[in-house]
């Protein structure tokens, strides 16, 4: 179901900072999307906007093709949210959490029980379902989130920054417990700093930047496009890049992009054997002192530093 | 170090800027508003409530008197005017004797609240001032009074003195005469001359004998005629004398008249010419008594305000309060249900103090005790919704506990607790009287547990309580609004 969320034209201003410029988006039905962008690229204000909690100056939002600021209930009742910082009442027991945000649903009692039973069991937290939310650790307390967001079965899940400050191994589990919830029929909106993982597990990725979104579509899809680079990994004794960059394209290596990796520099090209032959040649004529040399091919991370510094106009 | 531990800090407050508003601002207002009200010396517009059953001269002369310094309203019947100290329409009441007179022993009652007592006794030396200026300017009459009759009475026997002293001369003369006559009576043998005479008729006798006898016969007729003529004269001396005398005697009865006319003989009387009597308006007579309703709107007030205020800072401090917006319960459940939170706890607490208070009281103070609670218990309504109010608007507990402490400061110095109200301009008590709620309910409760008023006389007090809950409420979902926009 394509359209299943569309944002049109959206544009959020906080004094004078624009912080979602005329941003046109759709999310699809029942997939992981990431949003991805750096600090400040409006992530966080496009959720808030997304669950109605921010009115945008212009521009909507059609859930289903319903204006969601003029269905604020629906919005309400079919979307969940949970943050980072753990949105439940640490004085609270995990089930006491549950059961309170539970009859802020309305939810019957009755089948409130039921449901928390099964919010417990599937965020693995029945055995602490006694225990108080402060004294949870990191990745509990992020699965209790998780579950509070959950407790009135939302048709979308939006998580902001869920694996944020978790060890590899909760950060696996919890991806584990996300992918669970999509397979139950939860539409995902999830926003990260970590692209690996948004790599791993988001059927559709958008890349913000400045409130704009410079890039949609499949993790595979994006670095189709963008990765038909390879990046040749390279450090010199002289560490006289300039003119050895130089010397390269004068000797018809091919060099899209150029950038820096401590005492590295990592050169940008589409045909990465070719040019690695060529820096080969140009060390031995100029008795250019190796210290090391690689091909990699480009991952997210760097596709998404790339498009990002491509649109600060950094790439050469 | 520790200079920079103090640079750290300032900066961190300044730079909240609503924590250097409350911080600087809040003692800045508190000082300001109780300076300008307060900013002069004796009371405002203290009103006395009078009562006579019949007025007298004396009665308008003295309310005349205490109208050149109070507000004197005069009621029909005594019980009104008690009750209106009661209700505190009036400071005093000021109950006068029927024909108040300097002559009577009757008493003027001053009936005042003694539960007021940074008032009464004040209240009770202005009136007291004022009365005595009275009684001085009476008393110094009757004894003018007296020393002008004095006085005329001197004059009148000066006057008298010479004709006093004539008659004392007059009667000297008499005596005299009559002692002379006395003298020359005495040498009159007449008992030997009425032998004599006897003899002469009996032995028709003549010669020497005869002669002589004739002699002294003729003395004695002269002696006779001497005295006769003395006698006269006696006889105009004496009437003179009566004269005198009787003059005297009108003298004596206008001064005795004069004296007779001083109504005033009690030197009691003239030198406090009005008595007064200080009754208490209730019978209950500890301290504690009188302190105990004050003290429960103290308690009243900032626990309210400061539960409220603090539980909602927490509140809003902690993430989950993101969530319950998000939710499709509406922002005016949460308002309401955090109210009643905080409701249900002070309740629970005014309880506990009422319970205990009743170890304190009497067995009769159960009816007031339970109408006391239901006062608290609006009150508390209005003092939970400033703190939530408070809560709403402030980031930081600190700034929030400060901002509620500098309000209720506020409402405290603008009641009858520190200073009395009649201190402030009339104008601003009679707004102070309606707009503070601290004042609203500790008259209520004043009124309910020293006094024993029927709870229906509080009417006016709760619906402007449950007025400012109305309205308060409205600026809490306000606030709540504005907190929103800021999250």
């Amino acid at each position: 179901m394509a359209g299943f969320i569309e944002i049109r034209n959206l544009t959020k201003i906080f004094g004078k900072n624009t912080v979602l410029d005329n941003l046109n988006l759709e999310i699809p039905y029942n997939k992981i999307f990431g949003i991805i962008g750096e600090n400040g690229s409006g992530k966080t204000t496009l959720l808030n906007t997304l669950i109605g909690f921010l009115k945008p100056e212009k521009g909507t939002i059609l859930f289903q093709s319903l204006d969601i600021f003029k269905d604020m209930r629906g919005v309400e009742t079919r979307f969940g949210f949970a943050t980072q910082a753990g949105s439940f009442y640490p004085k609270l027991t995990v089930e006491e959490n549950l059961y309170y945000f539970g009859k802020l649903y309305s939810i019957p009692r009755k089948e409130l029980k039921e449901r928390v039973r099964k919010l417990l069991d599937l965020v693995e937290l029945t055995y602490a379902k006694k225990t108080l939310g402060g004294s949870l650790s990191t990745g509990m307390k992020r699965r209790l989130d998780i579950a509070c967001a959950l407790i009135h079965k939302p048709v979308v899940l939006i998580l902001d920054e869920p694996t944020e400050d978790l060890d590899p191994i909760l950060r696996k589990e919890l991806l584990n417990l996300i992918r669970r919830i999509n397979e139950a029929g939860t539409t995902i909106i999830i926003t990260s700093h970590l692209l690996e993982e948004v790599e791993e597990l988001c059927d559709v990725i958008a890349i913000l930047h400045k409130g704009k979104l410079l890039k949609i579509g499949s993790p595979v899809a994006i670095e189709r496009e963008y990765g038909k680079n390879e990046i040749v990994k390279l450090q010199l004794e002289s560490r006289n890049y300039q003119a050895f960059v130089k010397k390269i394209i004068q000797a018809g290596g091919k060099v899209e992009d150029v950038d820096y990796e401590g005492e590295k520099i990592l050169i940008f090209t589409p045909k990465g054997e070719a040019l690695l032959n060529i820096i080969m040649r140009l060390s031995r004529l100029g008795r250019e002192k190796i210290e090391h040399v690689s091909i990699e091919r480009m991952s997210l991370n760097i596709i998404f530093e790339s498009i990002v510094r491509g649109e600060k106009g950094l790439m050469s | 170090m520790i200079g920079s531990i103090i640079s750290k800090n300032l900066k961190i407050l300044i730079r909240s800027k609503t924590s250097a508003l409350v911080v600087v601002l809040g003692p800045l207002l508190l000082i300001l508003l109780v300076g300008l009200a307060f900013n002069s010396s004796g009371l405002n517009d203290v009103r006395l409530g009078v009562y006579t059953s019949a007025h007298s001269d004396l009665t308008n002369s003295v309310l005349e008197q205490l109208k050149t310094k109070f507000s004197v309203y005069e009621l029909e019947t005594q019980d009104n005017c008690i009750n209106g100290v009661k209700a505190g329409e009036f400071n005093v009441c000021a109950v006068f004797p029927p024909d108040l007179k300097v002559t009577t022993s009757d008493n003027i009652i001053f009936y005042v609240d003694y539960s007021r007592m940074n008032l009464v006794y004040n209240i009770i030396d202005t009136v007291s001032s004022q009365l005595e200026i009275k009684s001085t300017a009476l008393s110094k009459e009757m004894t003018g009074n007296i020393l002008t009759r004095l006085e005329n009475a001197r004059v009148s026997l000066v006057e008298k003195k010479s004709a006093l002293e004539a008659a004392s001369s007059n009667t000297n003369e008499i005596k005299n005469s009559l002692t002379e006559m006395s003298t020359s009576f005495k040498g009159l043998e007449l008992m030997d001359m009425e032998n004599i005479s006897l003899e002469f008729k009996e032995n028709n006798l003549t010669g020497t004998y005869a002669t002589s006898i004739k002699n002294t016969l003729e003395e004695t007729q002269d002696i006779l005629k001497t005295s006769t003529t003395k006698i006269t004269e006696l006889e105009g001396v004496a009437t003179q004398s009566q004269e005198d005398l009787s003059s005297l005697t009108t003298v004596v009865t206008n001064i005795i008249n004069s004296v007779s006319g001083i109504e005033v003989k009690d030197a009691e009387n003239i030198v406090s010419p009005i008595k007064t009597k200080i009754e208490p308006i209730t019978t209950q007579g500890a301290n504690l008594n009188y302190l105990f309703p004050t003290l429960l709107v103290l308690i009243v007030m900032f626990v309210s305000m400061l539960l409220s205020s603090t539980s909602l800072i927490n509140e809003k401090t902690t993430y989950a309060y993101f969530r319950n917006f998000i939710t499709p319960t509406s922002d005016f459940i949460f308002l309401l249900g955090n109210f009643f939170s905080y409701w249900i706890i002070v309740l629970i607490e005014l309880l506990v103090i009422v319970v205990a208070s009743l170890f304190f009281f009497s067995q009769s103070f159960l009816l007031a005790a339970l109408f006391a609670f239901l006062i608290l218990a609006l009150s508390s309504v209005v003092f939970i919704l400033i703190g939530m109010i408070i809560g709403y608007s402030f980031k930081s507990s600190e700034t929030s506990n400060l901002a509620s402490i500098s309000i209720a400061s506020v409402l405290l110095f603008f009641s009858n607790t520190i200073l009395p109200l009649e201190s402030l301009p009339s104008w601003v008590r009679d707004i102070i009287l309606f707009v503070n709620p601290f004042v609203l309910t500790e008259s209520a409760l004043k009124k309910v547990i020293l006094f024993g008023s029927p709870i229906k006389d509080q009417w006016p007090a709760f619906l402007i309580l449950v007025g400012f809950a109305f309205i308060l409420g409205f600026f809490a979902y306000v606030a709540n609004q504005a907190t929103k926009r800021r999250l």
